[in-house]
């Protein structure tokens, strides 16, 4: 009992050298510099620290060999000196799913830093409540690459998310990805050269707004899975930019998001209350706008409880723009619809692209209106992909539910 | 390097005068810190003379286990002690429900060219007044001592096992990583000691006697009122049915994350001996999060296709994205491969 006691005293004392007397006195301040100490300084800070404690990484490169991990802790600030100045370098990484991993947390911090070349997920959050992210960045440095982690910055099973001005770049899933969670702002963040920019999947209460997303293979994905712990529901995308995601999709076979065709500006899998509006949707030149079905993918979801059919789906009042190049690479769900469309029914890839497959409530309210088609895909052929397409956009002309904006408090940071 | 300090100062400020060389020379049976923990293995007292023999102290017995965890073909020397007035009722629903002030005790050891054998580390999981505490002490070289590690380490070792050489970068688990797998919800959990893999016999000191008879008579657990005691089988022996060989190795090599209460709870994908639902056994189940993990497969499991099946994929892979277990191995565990490959080629 007394030899713990003094161990941690005598960590303490040699912290106290770093502490940090200002505005934040009564915070405790653990500082990490670069170096081969780092490794074990940082793992040790996230085991050791108790409430109320900044971890902070000062400017510099960090090569670490393994994940870090910080589990079971409360109000936690893991801070860096800037997004461009703070780089945690995983590219030697041996062991883990993801470079950080943060477990069973409440009020937690991420800011100021950018995690770079894991081998796996860059920052995943699991199973905890007022989560935070600023000004982080999560890279996959090169050419975007199927041999890149999947997630950049990964909150799953969590409650009350910010992610706010971040970074995505070269994520072979999703660069920003918000999985399983109930409450959830996603704003002012850039995402670029992923497969999906932003992800939201079986969610419940999320906004996304005032985001960029450029150069992926689809901008935003809202999308509802079988089989997992909650099914979501709820979502308004509003006041981003998400232009020329014509990116070729590099996924690794199998995943869902491998499904998706270059050129997707938003796109909607199987979910329900969803409202898109005030975007500028541009240059997506597969469409600018996706519903789909899971049945699409895959007609066995296995799960009784799932409902595969989208629903509640409100457009109205976005920008859009078709000026950009159709990548001719696409999978061959993509290809068997740009067949549909360009040889059986003479049409060009539309702004809102709907499989039609649902007896769901859809409403577009848009002025000019932009083109449309259905692919009716309950009657599609699939031998030869033919059959007759469905442009008439005024049965969808109707006033969709305007869904209430996410309201929590989240940890060090105001909606 | 700021715990080896801190290790250095403890030294320091132990060595000036504390009963510390007292209780190491009169043993008085094992040691249990109700709150805090101890530096060092020795001072928990669980074993008597050298304590690189690892012989029990009174009060502490030794158990195996039917079907094990894959460790880098570790070879592992486990005990339990249980308080003296306390016992474990009998449940075959879950891992037993050890006492306050149970220790259980996992010495991870390899068998060097050389043929000695070298501890690396022994884990133990402290039942304390907050719930579970999982510990790691790690063995000096001249195995005279093994110190509390909470950061973990990787040491580079060769060894024989199975009457093969490997060099194998052993990963000595941080004290995360050690909840990562005995996550149960929000609390922490044992995994091994489950009567279906505990109901074995198992050669004591004073001869061959069933496990659970010999706690039942040392009164460290129940006795059942009924006489069916269910078993799970040795995963190696091929005289079990291939089914219940798989489920098995299944249970007990990835059922600690891939169940509800686990921390693969997201995957959706639970490797439970008791789980029937098809979905969330992977039977065509897309994966989920899997990255380079699907291996460009498109389902969990297809029956009487191992090769188009992705557990089978990601547990005969060691790229860090890709396999799985993700922390517990660094080697692939060919004779697993081998029986989850054989059971997945089987199912119709």
């Amino acid at each position: 009992m007394k030899q713990l006691n003094l161990s941690l005293l005598a960590l303490f004392l040699l912290f106290l050298g770093a502490c940090d007397d200002d505005d934040e006195g009564s915070r405790n301040r653990i500082v990490i510099s670069p170096g081969p100490d780092a490794q074990a300084e940082v793992q040790t800070a996230f085991i050791e620290a108790n409430a109320g404690t900044d971890i902070v990484f000062e400017a510099g490169t960090y090569n670490f060999t393994s994940q870090l991990s910080i589990d079971d802790k409360n109000d936690i600030r893991i801070l860096g000196a800037g997004r461009e100045s703070t780089i945690l370098n995983f590219s030697q990484q041996t062991g883990g799913g993801e470079g950080l991993l943060a477990t069973n947390c409440e009020n937690i911090l991420f800011q100021d830093f950018t995690i770079e070349d894991t081998d796996g997920d860059a920052l995943k959050t699991r199973d905890c409540d007022f989560v935070t992210f600023l000004n982080v960045g999560t890279v996959w440095s090169g050419t975007p690459s199927t041999d890149n982690g999947a997630y950049g910055l990964y909150p799953v099973l969590c409650t009350n998310v910010l992610i706010d001005n971040c970074y995505a770049y070269g994520a072979s899933d999703a660069g920003i990805y918000v999985g399983q969670t109930t409450n959830a702002v996603v704003r002012n963040s850039t995402a670029e050269g992923n497969v999906a920019g932003i992800e939201i999947e079986n969610t419940i209460n999320a906004d996304v707004y005032g985001n960029t997303a450029t150069d992926n293979t689809g901008g935003i994905l809202i999308f509802d899975l079988p089989g997992l712990s909650q099914y979501g529901n709820t979502c308004r995308v509003f006041n981003n930019t998400v232009s020329d995601n014509n990116r070729t999709n590099f996924a690794p076979a199998g995943n869902v998001v491998a499904e998706v065709p270059a050129g997707t500006g938003i796109m909607m899998l199987s979910t329900r209350k969803v409202e898109i509006f005030d975007n500028d949707l541009l240059d997506n030149m597969f469409a600018n706008i996706i519903a789909a079905s899971y049945l699409i993918i895959n007609d066995n979801p296995g799960d009784p409880d799932y409902v595969a059919f989208w629903n509640e789906i409100y457009v109205h009042d976005n920008t859009y723009s078709r000026n950009g190049t159709y990548n001719q690479n696409q999978n061959q769900t993509a290809m068997c619809i740009n067949t549909f469309i360009e040889t059986w029914n003479e049409l060009e890839q539309p702004d809102i692209l709907i499989d039609g497959i649902t007896g769901g409530a859809f409403c577009i309210k848009e002025t000019p209106s932009p083109s449309f088609i259905n692919v009716d895909a309950f009657n599609l052929d699939t031998s030869d992909c033919s059959g007759t397409a469905k442009t008439d956009l005024s049965i969808y002309d109707c006033e969709g539910e305007v869904l209430p904006a996410v309201s929590f408090d989240p940890y060090g940071a105001s909606l | 390097m700021i715990r080896l300090l801190s290790v250095l100062i403890l030294l320091g400020i132990f060595s000036a005068g504390c009963s510390e060389d007292e209780s190491a020379t009169s043993p008085t049976g094992p040691l249990f810190p109700e709150s805090q923990v101890f530096e060092k293995l020795s001072d928990y007292r669980l074993f008597e003379g050298s304590l690189a023999d690892l012989q029990p102290a009174e009060g502490v017995l030794p158990y195996d286990l039917n079907s094990p965890l894959f460790t880098d073909h570790a070879s592992k020397l486990r005990f339990v002690y249980v308080p003296k007035g306390n016992f474990v009722s009998y449940d075959t629903t879950d891992v037993l429900s050890f006492p306050k002030g149970t220790i259980l005790v996992k010495n991870f050891y390899y068998t060097l060219e050389s043929g000695e054998d070298f501890i690396i580390e022994t884990r133990l999981l402290l039942h304390q007044n907050n719930g579970w505490n999982l510990e790691v002490y790690e063995w000096n070289d001249e195995q005279t001592e093994a110190y509390r590690n909470i950061i973990g380490n990787t040491k580079t070792l060769s060894f024989v096992a199975n009457g093969q050489s490997y060099t194998v970068d052993y990963v000595i688990p941080n004290k995360n990583q050690c909840k990562n797998c005995h996550a149960r919800g929000n609390d922490e959990k044992p995994i091994g000691p489950v009567v279906q893999n505990l109901n074995k016999n198992y050669s004591y000191s004073d001869g061959v006697e069933n496990q659970l008879t010999k706690w039942i008579e040392a009164g460290i657990l129940e006795q059942p009122n009924h006489k069916e005691i269910p078993t799970w089988a040795d995963y190696t022996d091929e005289s079990k049915s291939l089914n219940d060989r798989a489920r098995v190795y299944l249970e007990v090599n990835c059922a600690h994350c891939h169940q509800r209460n686990g921390s693969a709870y997201n995957s959706g994908l639970f490797l439970n001996y008791y789980n029937t639902d098809s979905l969330s056994l992977g039977f065509n189940k897309t994966p989920v999060a899997a990255g380079a993990g699907s291996g460009g497969l498109d389902y969990v499991i297809v029956k009487g296709n191992a090769d188009a099946s992705i557990l089978h994929f990601r547990m005969n892979s060691t790229k860090t994205e890709v396999m799985m277990p993700e922390l517990g191995r660094t080697l692939i565990d060919e004779e697993g491969v081998a029986l989850i490959r054989e059971w997945i080629n089987s199912l119709e």
